[in-house]
C-alpha cells in the first residue's frame, strides 16, 4: 500500500514517468496488434501454400494409386498384398511436397471379402485411428477429394498438426478402399515458431528503444524544465540573480534564454520598485520628521490659543478648539506614520521577555474606560484565573490592545465590547469581541489595509488615524503571531491576537476559536441540533 | 501500471494464442481427383461349373476356364474339389492342342475323365513356345469326386491344357530385349504371356527377372543383380509408361543407365501405339543418363536396334560370276575385286555397314573378303572343300562353314585365322548353312541335306571372347552354339533361310511334305506365314524393313531368276542372277 501510494504520487510527480510509461503502453499495444495481424497472415499464407501444395500431391498420388492399382499383374493371385504397402510406402516416399508424409489406405464399408488387402498405413500406426471419422463419413459417401486440419501423435508422444486428405480408391474385384495422405505441419509450425519468437524479439527491441526514445526525448525537455522550475523557486524566495544555464540554439535554449531575460527584467523592476518604496519610505519619514518641528511651533501657538479661549467670541473659541483636537488627531496620526515607517524601513525591534497578558488587557480596559463611556459601551475582561505569560513585547502588545479595544469601541455601537484573553502550552490568545455593525465578508481581508474604510462615506472624525490596525498587525508579525478578524454584517467582529508563549516558536493553533462562541450563526446551529461546523480561516486553524 | 501489464499479458496470450496452427477443423471439399481408369480389357471370361453339370461337362468346363488367367486361374479352380484346388500347378507348363488337327476326345469311365487331343507344341514356365514334333497326342486323366452333390475334379496333373486357339486369344507374344554381349545391340527373347490388364507389370517383372533358357548364356542384362519393380505395378497413362525400379538399379554407371533404359523402352514400346514416352525411376528419382529426356520417347535408343541396320538395305546377287546391287532394278556391280569378275564368285555376305563383302569362289574352296571400293584386292581368307554361303555379325565377325565336314567358323574382326565353333551334336545331322542374326548373338542353322534338311536356331556363347586375346596364351577362345532348337519340327527341305527381322526368320522349305515354298516364321515357330510362290525356288533373301521402307523378299528361282515380293504382295521379276542377299 506504502509502495502504491508511492509509485502513484511519482506517476502524478513526474512527467517523465507519464510519457515514457503511456509511449510505451501505447506502441507496445499498437506492436501486439500489429504483430499479431502479421503472424495470422504468415500462418494464412504458409497453410495456404501447404494446403496447395497437399492437395495437389494428394490427387496426383491418387491417381498414381489407381493406376498403379489398375496396372497391377491380375495374372496373379494376392498381387494386391504386395502392390498395397509397396504402393503405401512409395507414395509416403514420394512427391515433391517438402518433408515426409503418410499414406493410409482403409478398407472401404463395402469392402467384406476376407482375403482383400488389409488396410495399410506407412506410418505403421494403428491404420484406422489416423484420419477422423468426420473425415472418412465424407470420403465413403462422396467421390472426389476431401481434407480436414487434426493432429497425430508422432514418435516420443509429440503430437504434430496435420493436413489429412483422403479419397476413394477403387480396387478391382474388392471394391473401394480409402485412401488418405497425412501432410504433417511441424515444419509450418516451426516457421510459425520463428516468425513469432522473431516478432517477439522484433517486439521487444521495438518497445525497448520506443521506451528509450521517450525517456530521452523527455529527458531533454523535463531537465531544462525541472532547472526552470528550481530556479523560478529559487527567484520566489528572493535569490533574484538566479538564472538558467543556455546550452546550444534550441527551443529549450530559448526557453531557458527567456526565462533569463524574465528574470533579469523582474530583477529589474523588482528593484526598481524597491528602490521606489525606499524612497518613498525615506519621504514619507522625512516628511513626518520634517513636519515634527513645524507642528511642535504651531502646537505651541495653538496651546497659547486654547489657553486663552476664555476671552474669545464664541466663533473664535470654536475654531480655537477644533484646532486643538485636530493638531492632537494629527500629531498621533504623525507619530503613526512615523512608526509604520519604521516598520517599512525594517528597523523594528523586539524587545520581548515574559509578560502576563491579562494584566496588559487589563491594563487597557481600565485606561480606554472614559472612552467606553463616552461611546455608552462597557468594557468586559474575561480572562483565567491566572495570569497568561508569554514573552512579548509589552509595549507593542499594549499598542495592539489598544489599538484593537479602540477599534470595538468606535464600530461598538455602544453595545459591550469583550476582551478575552485565553492560553495554553503553546500559544497566548486575546479576543476583542464588539457587536457593533460588522464586516461584509468582502471587507475581512481589507481590514489590515492602511487608511482603509468600511464605509468611505463615513466621516473621519472619530478615532484613530486609519493606521492603528495595520500597525497592530506588523506588531503581531513581529512577534510571530496572527492577528485575524471574524466578522458578520450584523453580528460585530472579533479580532483575535495569537502569540507564541516563547519567541522563536511557530504557531499551530489558538486557544480561542476565531469565530466566536455567541455568533448568530453558531446559536442558530446549536439550536437546531446541528453539528459543531468548523469554518475556514486564514492562516489559521481553530482549536 | 498494474492495468498496463495485465494488458500486455493479454495481448501477448493473444499474439502466441490466436495464430497457431489448427489441429481441427471441418472436413472440406478438396479438389477433383480424376480417375480415368482404363477400359479393363479381360481377353476371355471364364463362367463357373454350372449346376447339375455332368463330370464330362465340368472337365470340358475347366479346360476352357483355365484360359481365363485371372486371379491365378480363380474360375478354373472353381471346377475343382477344395482339396485339389490349392494342389494345383499351373505354371509348370502349358501344354497346347489343335482342334482343328484332331477335336479333343472325352472319355469318362467311372469316376475318372480322359481327354485326348493333338499336342501341337508346349509354352515352358519361363512363356517360352516350343512347337512339338508333329504327331504327339496329348492325354489328360482327371480323377472326379462328387462335392456338395456336384461333380468336380479331385486330382489332376499340373499344368495346363489349352487349345491353339485359347492360347492365340489369351496369350500375346512379346518380346523381352537383352543385350548383345558386346553390349551396343538389344537382342529379342519372344516369350508368350498371358493377355491382361497388368501386362505391362508382368512385362517388367519378366524383364527383370532375365533371360528365358532360350537365349540365356548368349545375352546379358544391363539391370544389376536383384533390380525389382519398387511397387509391382507398371501403369500407362497419356501416352507414359512409368517403370519404377527399386534402388538397386541405381548402381550401373552411365552406360548401365541408357542400357537399362534401351532394354525398357523396347520392351514396354511393344505394349502398343499407346506407349509414347516412358518414365523410368530408381528409388524415387529418374533413372537417366546425362543428356537423356526424364520422359524418353518410344524412338530412343534406336542405336539398340536389334535389327542393326542403319540405312535402307540394297540386294545383292550374283550375275555372270559378279557380285552386283540392284538399284532401282538395274544390276550395278559393286567397286572392287567382287566386282570386277576376276574370279568366278557366289554366295556374296555383305557386312551391315555394306562396307565389306565376303564371297566364296564358286568352287567353294576359297573365302576371300574384300571392300566395297574401287581398287582394293581381294584377300583369300579361308579355304575348305565346300564353303556354305558367309554371315556376318555386326562386330565384323565373318562366320561361315564348311558342308564338307560341318564345321562352323569365324574369322573375327581384325584376325586372320578363323576360328572353329563348338556345335556339338544338332538334330538332322551336321551344318550346312547359317545365317547370323542382326543383332549376332543368335545363328540359325540349317542341318541336313536335300529333303532332310531342317532349320534350327541356336544362341552363340562366347562371342564377346572374339577378337580379344584369349585369356589364357595359346588358347583358343571359346565359341559355341547353344540352345539350338528346331523351329518349325515339320519343316524339311530347307534349302535357305535369312532373319527377316529380329524376331522372323524367312525360310524356304516344305512344311508336312508339301512343295517348297518361302515362309515366315518366328524363331519360336509361334507365328509361321507361307507366302504362295510362284515358282520352284532354290534361295532368299530378306531384311527388315528401316522406317516404313519395306525391304522386299528377293527370291532366285530353280532357272536362274530373280523375283522380289513386293508389299503389294505380287511378285516382280528382277532379271537373271543368283545367290541374293541383304547385308548380314
Amino acid at each position: 500500500m506504502r509502495a502504491w501510494h508511492r509509485s502513484i504520487s511519482l506517476w502524478r510527480r513526474s512527467l517523465q514517468l507519464r510519457v515514457v510509461t503511456t509511449t510505451t503502453v501505447f506502441s507496445l499495444i499498437v506492436i501486439m496488434v500489429l504483430g499479431n495481424v502479421l503472424i495470422t497472415r504468415v500462418r494464412d499464407g504458409l497453410l495456404v501454400d501447404k494446403r496447395q501444395a497437399s492437395l495437389a500431391e494428394a490427387s496426383t498420388g491418387s491417381r498414381t494409386s489407381q493406376e498403379a492399382i489398375d496396372s497391377a499383374d491380375r495374372s496373379e493371385v494376392g498381387v494386391y498384398d504386395r502392390l498395397v504397402p509397396d504402393l503405401v510406402r512409395q507414395l509416403s516416399k514420394g512427391g515433391r511436397a517438402e518433408g515426409s508424409k503418410d499414406v493410409v489406405l482403409l478398407r472401404g464399408p463395402d469392402v467384406s471379402a476376407p482375403e482383400a488387402p488389409l488396410g495399410r498405413s506407412s506410418a505403421g500406426a494403428d491404420v484406422a485411428a489416423v484420419p477422423p471419422d468426420a473425415l472418412r463419413a465424407r470420403v465413403q459417401e462422396q467421390a472426389g477429394q476431401h481434407w480436414t486440419y487434426g493432429e497425430v501423435v508422432r514418435d516420443q508422444g509429440r503430437t504434430v498438426p496435420v493436413i489429412i486428405v483422403g479419397s476413394p480408391v477403387q480396387v478391382p474385384g474388392f471394391g473401394t478402399y480409402e485412401l488418405y495422405f497425412v501432410f504433417p505441419l511441424d515444419k509450418e509450425q516451426d516457421t510459425l515458431g520463428l516468425v513469432r519468437r522473431a516478432l517477439l524479439l522484433a517486439a521487444f527491441g521495438l518497445v525497448v528503444l520506443v521506451a528509450g526514445i521517450a525517456w530521452l526525448v523527455t529527458r531533454q525537455v523535463v531537465t531544462p524544465v525541472r532547472m526552470a522550475a528550481r530556479i523560478a523557486e529559487r527567484l520566489s524566495a528572493g535569490r533574484l540573480e538566479e538564472r538558467m544555464r543556455v546550452r546550444g540554439e534550441d527551443d529549450l535554449a530559448r526557453l531557458a534564454a527567456s526565462f533569463n531575460r524574465m528574470a533579469t527584467s523582474l530583477q529589474h523592476q523588482i528593484r526598481q520598485l524597491e528602490d521606489l518604496s525606499r524612497v518613498q519610505r525615506r519621504f514619507v519619514s522625512d516628511v513626518s520628521h520634517e513636519l515634527r518641528t513645524p507642528l511642535t511651533t504651531v502646537r505651541m501657538a495653538a496651546d497659547v490659543l486654547h489657553e486663552a479661549r476664555g476671552g474669545f467670541d464664541p466663533a473664535v473659541e470654536r475654531s480655537a478648539e477644533i484646532l486643538q483636537t485636530q493638531l492632537d488627531r494629527f500629531e498621533s496620526l504623525l507619530a503613526d506614520l512615523l512608526e509604520i515607517s519604521r516598520y517599512d524601513a525594517g528597523a523594528a525591534l523586539l524587545d520581548a521577555e515574559p509578560t502576563d497578558l491579562v494584566g496588559i488587557a487589563r491594563h487597557v480596559i481600565e485606561a480606554l474606560e472614559p472612552l467606553a463611556d463616552a461611546r455608552g459601551s462597557v468594557l468586559e475582561l474575561a480572562s483565567p484565573d491566572g495570569p497568561c505569560v508569554a514573552e512579548v513585547d509589552s509595549r507593542r502588545i499594549e499598542r495592539i490592545l489598544r489599538n484593537l479595544v479602540v477599534n470595538a469601541i468606535e464600530h461598538g455601537e455602544g453595545q459591550p465590547v469583550t476582551v478575552r484573553v485565553e492560553s495554553d502550552d503553546d500559544a497566548v490568545a486575546v479576543a476583542v469581541r464588539d457587536h457593533g455593525v460588522g464586516l461584509e465578508p468582502a471587507d475581512v481581508s481589507m481590514v489590515f489595509n492602511r487608511f482603509w474604510r468600511a464605509d468611505p462615506a463615513r466621516a473621519r472624525t472619530t478615532g484613530g488615524t486609519g493606521l492603528g490596525l495595520s500597525i497592530a498587525l506588523e506588531d503581531a508579525h513581529l512577534h510571530a503571531g496572527w492577528l485575524q478578524v471574524w466578522g458578520s454584517p450584523g453580528d460585530g467582529c472579533q479580532f483575535r491576537v495569537t502569540l507564541p508563549r516563547r519567541q522563536g516558536e511557530e504557531l499551530s493553533g489558538s486557544p480561542i476559536p476565531l469565530e466566536p462562541l455567541d455568533s448568530a450563526r453558531r446559536r442558530a446551529a446549536v439550536r437546531a441540533g446541528e453539528p459543531y461546523r468548523r469554518v475556514g480561516a486564514p492562516g489559521g486553524v481553530d482549536a | 501500471m498494474r492495468r498496463v501489464a495485465v494488458l500486455a499479458v493479454l495481448l501477448g496470450l493473444a499474439v502466441t494464442g490466436c495464430a497457431a496452427v489448427p489441429t481441427s477443423g471441418p472436413v472440406r471439399k478438396g479438389g477433383d481427383v480424376r480417375l480415368e481408369r482404363a477400359d479393363v480389357a479381360v481377353p476371355f471370361i471364364a463362367t463357373p461349373p454350372q449346376p447339375g453339370a455332368t463330370a464330362e461337362e465340368v472337365v470340358l468346363g475347366f479346360l476352357r476356364a483355365s484360359a481365363d488367367f485371372r486371379s491365378d486361374h480363380r474360375v478354373a479352380r472353381l471346377h475343382l474339389a477344395p482339396s485339389a484346388r490349392q494342389l494345383w500347378r499351373t505354371g509348370a507348363s502349358t501344354t497346347v492342342y489343335d482342334q482343328a488337327q484332331a477335336p479333343l476326345a472325352v472319355v469318362a469311365a467311372g469316376a475318372t475323365v480322359a481327354v485326348r487331343g493333338a499336342e501341337v507344341a508346349r509354352i515352358d514356365a519361363e512363356g517360352s513356345y516350343r512347337r512339338t514334333p508333329s504327331e504327339v497326342e496329348v492325354t489328360r486323366s482327371f480323377t472326379m469326386a462328387r462335392v456338395d452333390g456336384e461333380w468336380r475334379i479331385a486330382s489332376l496333373e499340373d499344368g495346363l491344357l489349352l487349345s491353339l486357339v485359347d492360347v492365340q486369344e489369351s496369350f500375346r507374344q512379346v518380346s523381352l530385349y537383352f543385350l548383345s554381349p558386346s553390349l551396343n545391340t538389344l537382342v529379342p527373347d519372344t516369350v508368350l504371356l498371358p493377355e491382361l490388364p497388368g501386362l505391362s507389370t508382368r512385362l517388367m517383372s519378366r524383364l527383370l527377372r532375365g533371360p528365358t533358357a532360350t537365349v540365356r548364356g548368349g545375352v546379358v542384362t544391363a539391370f544389376p543383380q536383384g533390380t525389382e519393380l519398387e511397387v509391382q505395378s507398371v501403369p500407362i497413362r497419356d501416352g507414359l509408361v512409368t517403370v519404377r525400379l527399386d534402388e538397386t538399379a541405381l548402381s550401373g554407371g552411365d552406360d548401365a543407365r541408357n542400357q537399362m533404359a534401351a532394354q525398357i523402352v523396347w520392351t514396354v514400346k511393344q505394349l502398343g501405339p499407346e506407349v509414347e514416352r516412358v518414365r523410368i525411376t530408381a528409388g524415387g528419382r529418374d533413372l537417366v543418363a546425362s543428356g537423356v529426356p526424364a520422359e524418353q520417347p518410344r524412338n530412343s535408343w534406336a542405336a539398340f536396334d536389334p535389327n542393326g541396320l542403319t540405312g535402307v538395305p540394297s540386294v545383292y546377287v550374283v550375275r555372270d560370276g559378279r557380285v552386283a546391287r540392284i538399284i532401282e532394278a538395274r544390276f550395278e556391280p559393286v567397286a572392287g575385286g567382287a566386282g570386277s569378275g576376276s574370279i568366278s564368285l557366289r554366295s556374296p555376305a555383305v557386312s551391315l555397314d555394306e562396307g565389306r563383302v565376303a564371297v566364296v569362289s564358286a568352287d567353294g574352296k576359297g573365302m576371300y573378303v574384300g571392300r566395297l571400293a574401287a581398287d582394293v584386292p581381294f584377300e583369300r581368307v579361308a579355304t575348305g572343300g565346300d564353303l556354305g554361303p558367309p554371315s556376318w555379325d555386326p562386330l565384323g565377325n565373318l562366320w561361315s562353314v564348311d558342308r564338307a565336314g560341318g564345321t562352323v567358323s569365324v574369322l573375327a574382326a581384325g584376325a586372320t585365322e578363323s576360328v572353329a565353333v563348338e556345335v556339338g551334336k544338332l538334330p538332322g545331322g551336321p551344318v550346312t548353312q547359317l545365317a547370323l542374326s542382326r543383332d549376332g548373338a543368335r545363328v540359325a542353322l540349317v542341318t541336313g541335306t536335300g529333303k532332310a534338311a531342317r532349320l534350327l536356331v541356336a544362341t552363340l556363347r562366347g562371342v564377346d571372347q572374339l577378337g580379344t586375346e584369349p585369356p589364357v596364351a595359346g588358347q583358343v577362345p571359346a565359341v559355341s552354339v547353344q540352345a539350338a532348337r528346331e523351329v518349325l519340327p515339320d519343316l524339311r527341305g530347307v534349302r535357305d533361310v535369312a532373319w527377316a527381322d529380329a524376331q522372323t526368320l524367312a525360310v524356304l522349305g516344305s512344311r508336312g511334305g508339301a512343295s517348297v515354298e518361302p515362309l515366315y516364321t518366328s524363331t519360336d515357330g509361334y507365328q509361321v506365314e507361307a507366302v504362295q510362290a510362284e515358282a520352284d525356288l532354290t534361295a532368299l533373301a530378306a531384311a527388315p524393313p528401316v522406317g516404313t521402307q519395306i525391304s522386299p523378299l528377293v527370291v532366285e528361282t530353280a532357272d536362274g531368276q530373280l523375283q522380289q515380293f513386293t508389299s503389294g504382295r505380287v511378285w516382280v521379276r528382277l532379271g537373271q542372277g543368283s545367290d541374293p542377299a541383304y547385308p548380314g
